[in-house]
């Protein structure tokens, strides 16, 4: 049980990562093009996975949403974590009042609901692809930064750390050759879990038609068209929400390995 | 302790400060003045009523300024009138919020209720066969986007099955009905999101409680307290249930946020007329004073909730409570 | 002769920590006679408080016993059921610990913590609990019982603490106290009262005293019998004077040699 989650994690993402970057080729249809013979046809040997209202085929919208999904969640995370990284550590290492400023920042922004932040910000810019990526991030680094200042307070108390700053070395290389490195594998595995979380984040913005936008498939978007056919097309609720279940736990799964093998 | 709750109190300001700070800049620095799309997308606005909204706003006037009228009149709970009606948003939010603050408060009580047992039991045998199980179930519903089992459970029970209705508060025949058959028709309409709202916490709570008791279990006065020949389920819901679950109070504080974000999804999806589907349809028709007016009031709800639970946390634990 | 109070025979105990079987107590075998004093010294790590531990079975989870007996007034306590050893725990064998504010809960007040083993070993409650608690606090030389009652562990100081065990130790009316370094974590000062009071109230009582330290110097002053532990095994069991005017094993008079060299500073 306890070696499983990693490899298991590492199968189900590595395999959608395949899929993500060889939609062009492994989609059998384009993911836009409406067939009006085939509205809402369930799976078939022609179709897999059925079709929807437009006579899209659902197989290869998943595929191109996949590229979305998984390119959404890890820009969204690589932002939020680049910002809590740098916040953080300026705040552990510096601390005073620097540290409590940027402390009250978390607090502030924490007490926002995110889907709430996120709405509003929406309501103001246009909700494109590269918007959403950049909203999700900037909405979603406080957690990132409690940790690595955590973890450098800690370290700071370390012997390696107070034996750099007695032999003098610069601030800033105390900061990337000493402390960073050494925070790094709770931020990894914190990264990890962000992921999910944006992706799942992105979704529900998409579900409400606040995300990702039509023609582009997005797991989410492509669930608003279940709401309309319920009891009609039981596939259209069924498979993109399973893809989104199956890659949130492939996270999961890497971010409770990486937990177990890190320490 | 009176100390602490001052304390924490003062500390509260500058953050109320902030948050109305944030909300009122998200809004007024995005490209795209607010007036300017609204008079675009919305031709009901005539350009008499703009100038209006120009001069109430003080929007001709420096972004400091702004603020500061906004703030001074958001202290006396006066948030403006919606653009897209003209009904004052104080009046729009007040009438909402019963429904979203009542669904979510039964739904916080069934997921403790749920939850906590869960996580108890788990912890018992980590490792055992009940916890291997509940940590898989735990697993698959923190991974699953709530909104789709609700999708799910929508077909299957409203549609399938036809047992609840699918959506609303109340049915079409409503006012016709004598009291108990409307009390048992709100029932039916609201025991779907209920129990959906409910499933989005349950998996987070337990584990928390697992985590929480696992600690407790290990500590040395358990060790103690079985040494001094207390019986089995003294040990386990006297002295370690009493310890695991002071932490978890704080946890009611700390689901607010997430609570109130999935009222904005699943109040849409079940077309519930509370906060959450105000707040989304207002930031679809752009009705800023409305936005901002929610933004706030959810932030302000969860710094309160997280000042209770520190507050209630502080007067459960002796520890804090006597603090010399 | 006399049966002893306590008969430990080949008593062993095993570990598995990370999938690894680790040996921590190999088949040691000891007595204790009613009223007699006890010590089983050794450094941390030797095994002594996994023994003591696994006599009422009192182990953690990881931990099990992997043979042996523990004859109580004649009855192998191994075999006993969970429930049968909740009648033996704190009635019949009293422990107490090292750092007595953490083996104390928290959350409940020290009058709750001494009433609860009153209700469960002597069906004692109520008023007449309470006042019985009193007065247990009173026997362990607590100057002000009613502020100690209604206080919770973190107000009191360790040595206090470390009374309020003994008092709670009492209210159980055991035959045998086994105190685990209850001295280690205190002050010299309060270590020599608490042991003065230990003896006092062992005195009154009447009770046999199990006691484990690392420290010879408390063994020479308390004990009757000694028992030195080395890596899960004893390895010499003797009458306190010979022990010291006569150490065989290597163990024994390295530890010797640590304790006259310390009195000699």
């Amino acid at each position: 049980m306890r070696d499983f989650y990693l490899p298991a994690g590492l199968v189900i993402i590595s395999f959608l990562a395949v899929v993500a970057l060889l939609a062009p080729l492994i989609s059998p249809y384009e993911p836009t093009v409406m067939d009006n013979a085939q509205l809402l046809s369930p799976p078939s040997r022609q179709h897999l996975l059925g079709t929807d209202s437009l006579g899209r085929d659902l197989l290869s919208r998943l595929i191109w949403g996949t590229r979305i999904s998984l390119s959404i969640g890890i820009i969204a995370v690589g932002i939020s974590t680049v910002i809590g990284i740098f916040l953080g550590s300026v705040a552990g290492f510096y601390g005073g009042r620097l540290d409590s400023l940027i402390m009250r920042l978390v607090d502030i922004m924490l007490c926002f609901p995110t889907f709430f932040l996120i709405l509003a910000v929406v309501s103001v810019l246009e909700p494109s692809l590269y918007n959403i990526m950049i909203i999700i991030g900037l909405t979603s680094w406080m957690s990132a930064a409690r940790l690595v200042r955590s973890e450098i307070l800690s370290l700071k108390e370390r012997q390696f750390i107070q034996a750099a700053v007695a032999l003098g070395a610069s601030q800033l290389r105390i900061i990337f050759r000493h402390l960073l490195p050494n925070a790094l594998a709770p931020v990894l595995v914190h990264a990890t879990l962000g992921i999910a979380s944006a992706i799942l984040l992105e979704s529900g913005l998409s579900f409400l038609g606040l995300g990702v936008q039509p023609p582009t498939p997005s797991w989410g978007n492509i669930l608003i068209e279940a709401k309309s056919t319920l009891g009609v097309a039981w596939w259209i609720t069924v498979f993109p929400g399973l893809a989104i279940l199956v890659t949130i736990l492939g996270f999961y799964f890497i971010a409770e390995g990486l937990k177990k093998k890190l320490g | 302790m009176i100390g602490y709750i001052f304390r924490r109190l003062i500390g509260a300001i500058p953050v109320v400060f902030g948050i109305t700070l944030i909300s009122f800049f998200i809004i007024r620095i995005a490209p795209g003045k607010p007036t300017t799309i609204d008079g675009e997308l919305n031709p009901k606005i005539s350009p008499e009523v703009r100038q209006k909204l120009y001069t109430l706003y003080g929007l001709d006037k420096p972004l400091p300024i702004q603020y500061y009228l906004w703030l001074k009149r958001m202290l006396r709970i006066d948030f403006g009138n919606s653009f897209v009606d003209g009904r004052p948003v104080t009046e729009k939010i007040l009438e909402r919020i019963p429904l979203t603050v009542g669904i979510n408060l039964i739904s916080l009580i069934c997921m403790f209720a749920i939850a906590l047992p869960l996580g108890i039991c788990s912890a018992q045998k980590p490792g055992g066969v009940f916890d291997n199980l509940t940590t898989i179930i735990v697993f698959i519903f923190f991974a699953a986007p709530t909104f789709w089992i609700a999708l799910l459970l929508m077909q299957l029970i409203c549609i399938h099955w036809g047992w609840l209705p699918i959506s609303g508060v109340t049915s079409l025949d409503f006012e016709y009905l004598n009291w108990w058959q409307k009390i048992q028709d709100i029932t039916r309409h609201l025991i779907l999101p209920i129990f959906v709202t409910t499933l989005s916490g349950l998996a987070g709570i337990s584990r928390y409680m697992r985590s929480s008791m696992i600690e407790v279990l290990n500590q040395p006065y358990i060790l103690a307290a079985k040494a001094k020949g207390l019986p089995h389920k003294i040990v386990i819901y006297k002295h370690a249930l009493r310890n695991a679950i002071l932490p978890i109070v704080t946890l009611v504080g700390l689901s607010i946020p997430g609570l109130l974000g999935g009222s904005v999804i699943f109040e849409s999806l079940f077309a519930l007329p509370g906060l959450g589907r105000l707040f989304y349809e207002a930031v679809v028709t752009r009705d800023y004073p409305l936005i901002m007016a929610e933004v706030v009031l959810s932030a302000v709800l969860t710094l309160l909730g997280n000042l209770i639970a520190d507050i209630s946390y502080a007067l459960v634990d002796p520890r804090i409570r006597y603090k010399k | 002769m006399q049966r002893p109070l306590l008969e430990v025979k080949d008593l062993a105990v095993d570990f598995i920590v990370s999938g690894q079987k680790i040996e921590a107590v190999k088949k040691i075998s000891f007595s204790v006679f009613a009223q007699e004093t006890v010590v089983i010294a050794g450094e941390s790590g030797s095994g002594k408080t996994v023994s003591c531990l696994a006599l009422t079975k009192l182990l953690p989870a990881n931990a099990h016993i992997r043979c042996g007996e523990v004859l109580f007034r004649g009855r192998n306590l191994v075999s006993f059921s969970e429930q049968a050893l909740q009648a033996i725990r704190g009635s019949k064998i009293a422990y107490c610990f090292q750092e007595p504010t953490s083996y104390l809960n928290p959350v409940y007040t020290i009058e709750e913590q001494i009433k609860e083993v009153l209700w469960f070993c002597q069906h004692i409650k109520g008023k007449q609990a309470r006042n019985y608690a009193i007065h247990l606090l009173e026997q362990v030389k607590i100057k002000e019982p009613l502020r100690v009652l209604t206080s919770y562990p973190h107000q009191l100081s360790g040595g206090m603490n470390q009374r309020v065990f003994l008092a709670m130790g009492l209210a159980g009316r055991p035959e045998l106290f086994i105190a685990d370094e209850p001295t280690t974590a205190l002050d010299v000062t309060i270590e020599q009262e608490i042991l003065k009071l230990l003896m006092d109230l062992k005195k009154e009582y009447n009770f046999a005293l199990l006691f484990i330290t690392h420290n010879l110097a408390i063994a020479r002053k308390i004990a009757q019998r000694v028992y030195i532990m080395h890596q899960g095994l004893i390895v010499e069991e003797k009458k306190t004077e010979e022990l010291f005017s006569n150490p065989e094993h290597q163990h024994a008079k390295e530890l010797i040699a640590a304790y006259e060299k310390i009195g000699k500073i």
